[in-house]
């Protein structure tokens, strides 16, 4: 395998509350290529997000974070925020959920957009809306001339989303994290954007991280995963290994909770328990309070990863 | 529409009242003259004349001046202060936002007509005290509006976007956060202009405003309400429908602007 072109290694997140410290993240560990698209899956709340945000240092003031996020070998947590806010756009960008709320309602699109580019310098001076059309097209928008005079609020939730991912890529980073980019958007246009996130990983050799919390977002969209839960990643492989023979029991209960068609009649599984709080200490592995195979050793040791293709941090799996 | 047409016409009128009446005067204070001193209204002097025998028509077409003056003054004045220490406050948070927003509320403590009132008349009472001493009390309510809406407007996904792409904080203030508290503060402007007029002319009411012998339309109340008993009910009442017509223009104006500044509806109709 090459270097990766993202890297976090142990990467602890805190939050400083008044009811006292609250646990985001419990050692992150996850590695994305170039031009492969690595899907982040787990529940609500297990860390999703705010592992997505750590990469560009969009946290929150009370956050407390440790850990190395290497970019091509640069840690970007030791980063002053002047040189972190030079990386953003320009070799990381970000999509969110919701593109109506992230597309500012008073600026037409070609306002946007050129003011990134502008920002950027990623074209001639006064040719920018030029390059705003061109990327417009690239996403796969129609008629991009008469688009870059529209307002937010007058294009679908699918075009809108497609704007966005235009004014992320306009810099041409090597990392796109998408964060839950479909989860607003109708079955249809879902498909249709992560087919284009497909696309665009293909020809820019783009590396995407796609944190989701749906399976088929990632059977369709990901060559990788890897599983979060409860701020700790407990397996990463090939997507067609984790999710055709799971190997943590995690990501099995996960599987076997998803509602299936066809086939005999049986009730939804549910996991037993809920995730652990953030205030909660925990010694060992992180599910094993709510794991049916939990030993004694679960409780009180972190697990190892063991398996290099297909890793699982699991003790029913020593290294 | 309508109201924007009755300004334009108030504001002309300002501008060319030499052009308007024949009987400016010096200044446009009216020339006096004791021989037709409290005339009726007549063709001659549609307003009468005053204590002086000077005309009121004129002096009320010059007297919009200072009201004019003094609401665009003080309105511009709260609005940049104000718009500047609100986005500030908001968009930065912590030390910088309590210390404006203290200041700010150490000013909206006190009666702001009081607060006028004590600084009008410790200044020189004149026009520029007068101006200075309402725009004082005036800009702390921008800064509360701003800074609400700054507060709100940082914690947006496109703030977020924004930062993701490598906006630093001085441009996500001047790009994102001042457009948008834009809107709110331009119709709070235009209802301002008709309340600044209005604690204007209360101030002149008190001869803390402009000068004697300059035309001033709270001046004019003041000065001729000792003759209204008499009978003289023309000295007072068309400076007070003058403040009365402007302070309600503005305040439709204001209505409005309102109406016009939702981007949306601009939207629908490009």
């Amino acid at each position: 395998m090459s270097v990766p072109l993202l890297e976090i290694n142990d990467l602890q997140l805190s939050f400083a509350t008044a009811l006292g410290i609250s646990r985001a993240l419990r050692g992150v560990d996850l590695a994305v290529q170039r031009g492969v698209s690595v899907g982040l899956v787990g529940e609500s709340g297990c860390g999703k997000t705010m592992t997505g945000r750590s990469v560009l240092g969009l946290l929150p003031p009370n956050a407390r974070v440790s850990g190395r996020v290497l970019l091509d070998g640069i840690d970007l947590l030791a980063l002053p925020v002047e040189r972190l806010r030079e990386i953003r756009g320009s070799r990381v960008a970000m999509i969110f959920q919701d593109p109506a709320a992230a597309l500012n309602p008073v600026f037409s699109v070609g306002e946007q957009l050129s003011a990134v580019i502008r920002h950027h310098r990623v074209s001639l001076p006064g040719r920018e809306l030029d390059k705003a059309a061109q990327l417009l097209a690239e996403v796969r928008l129609s008629d991009p001339e008469r688009l870059l005079t529209r307002y937010p609020h007058q294009l679908s939730g699918g075009m809108q989303q497609r704007v966005m991912i235009a004014m992320a890529l306009s810099a041409s980073p090597e990392l796109l994290i998408a964060d839950e980019p479909t989860t607003s958007l109708d079955v249809t246009v879902q498909a249709q954007i992560l087919d284009l996130l497909d696309e665009l990983r293909r020809r820019r050799e783009l590396a995407v991280l796609l944190i989701t919390h749906n399976m088929d977002v990632v059977r369709r969209a990901t060559q990788e995963v890897a599983v979060l839960y409860a701020g700790r990643v407990v397996e990463h492989g090939a997507t067609h290994e984790v999710l055709g023979s799971p190997r943590h029991p995690y990501t099995q209960a996960l599987l076997a909770a998803l509602p299936r068609l066809g086939g005999r009649r049986q009730p939804l599984q549910a996991i037993a328990g809920s995730v652990p709080r953030g205030d909660e200490a925990i010694q060992g592995c992180v599910f094993a309070s709510r794991c049916a195979y939990a030993m004694d050793i679960c409780r009180d040791n972190p697990p190892r990863e063991s398996g290099a293709e297909h890793s699982v941090w699991c003790w029913l799996y020593p290294s | 529409m309508i109201s924007l047409v009755a300004i334009a016409l108030i504001v002309l009128a300002a501008v060319f009242a030499p052009w308007l009446t024949p009987h400016e005067g010096a200044g446009g204070t009216g020339t006096p003259d004791l021989a037709t001193a409290f005339g009726a209204p007549s063709l001659e002097h549609p307003f009468g004349t005053d204590d002086l025998g000077r005309d009121v028509f004129a002096r009320v077409l010059f007297g919009a001046r200072p009201s004019l003056v003094l609401g665009a003054v003080v309105v511009t004045l709260g609005m940049v202060i104000g718009t500047g220490l609100g986005a500030v406050a908001g968009f930065a948070g912590g030390w910088i936002d309590e210390i404006i927003m203290r200041f700010t509320d150490i000013i909206l403590s006190f009666p702001a007509l009081l607060l006028a009132i004590l600084l009008a008349a410790t200044l020189r009472p004149s026009l520029e005290s007068a101006i200075v001493a309402i725009s004082v009390t005036w800009w702390p309510w921008y800064t509360r509006l701003v800074r609400a809406q700054a507060v709100s407007i940082r914690e947006r996904h496109y703030v977020l976007a924004a930062r993701s792409l490598g906006a630093s904080p001085l441009w996500v203030l001047w790009h994102h956060v001042l457009p948008n508290v834009l809107g709110p503060v331009r119709v709070q402007a235009a209802l301002d202009l008709g309340a600044a007029i209005l604690v204007g002319a209360a101030l002149s009411f008190l001869g803390l405003g402009s000068q004697p012998p300059s035309p001033d339309w709270g001046r004019m109340v003041s000065d001729g309400r000792q003759y209204v008993l008499g009978g003289y009910w023309w000295l007072t009442v068309f400076p007070g429908a003058a403040i009365y017509v402007t302070a309600l223009t503005f305040s439709f104006l204001g209505d409005g602007v309102q109406k016009a500044s939702d981007p949306r509806a601009r939207g629908m109709s490009s």
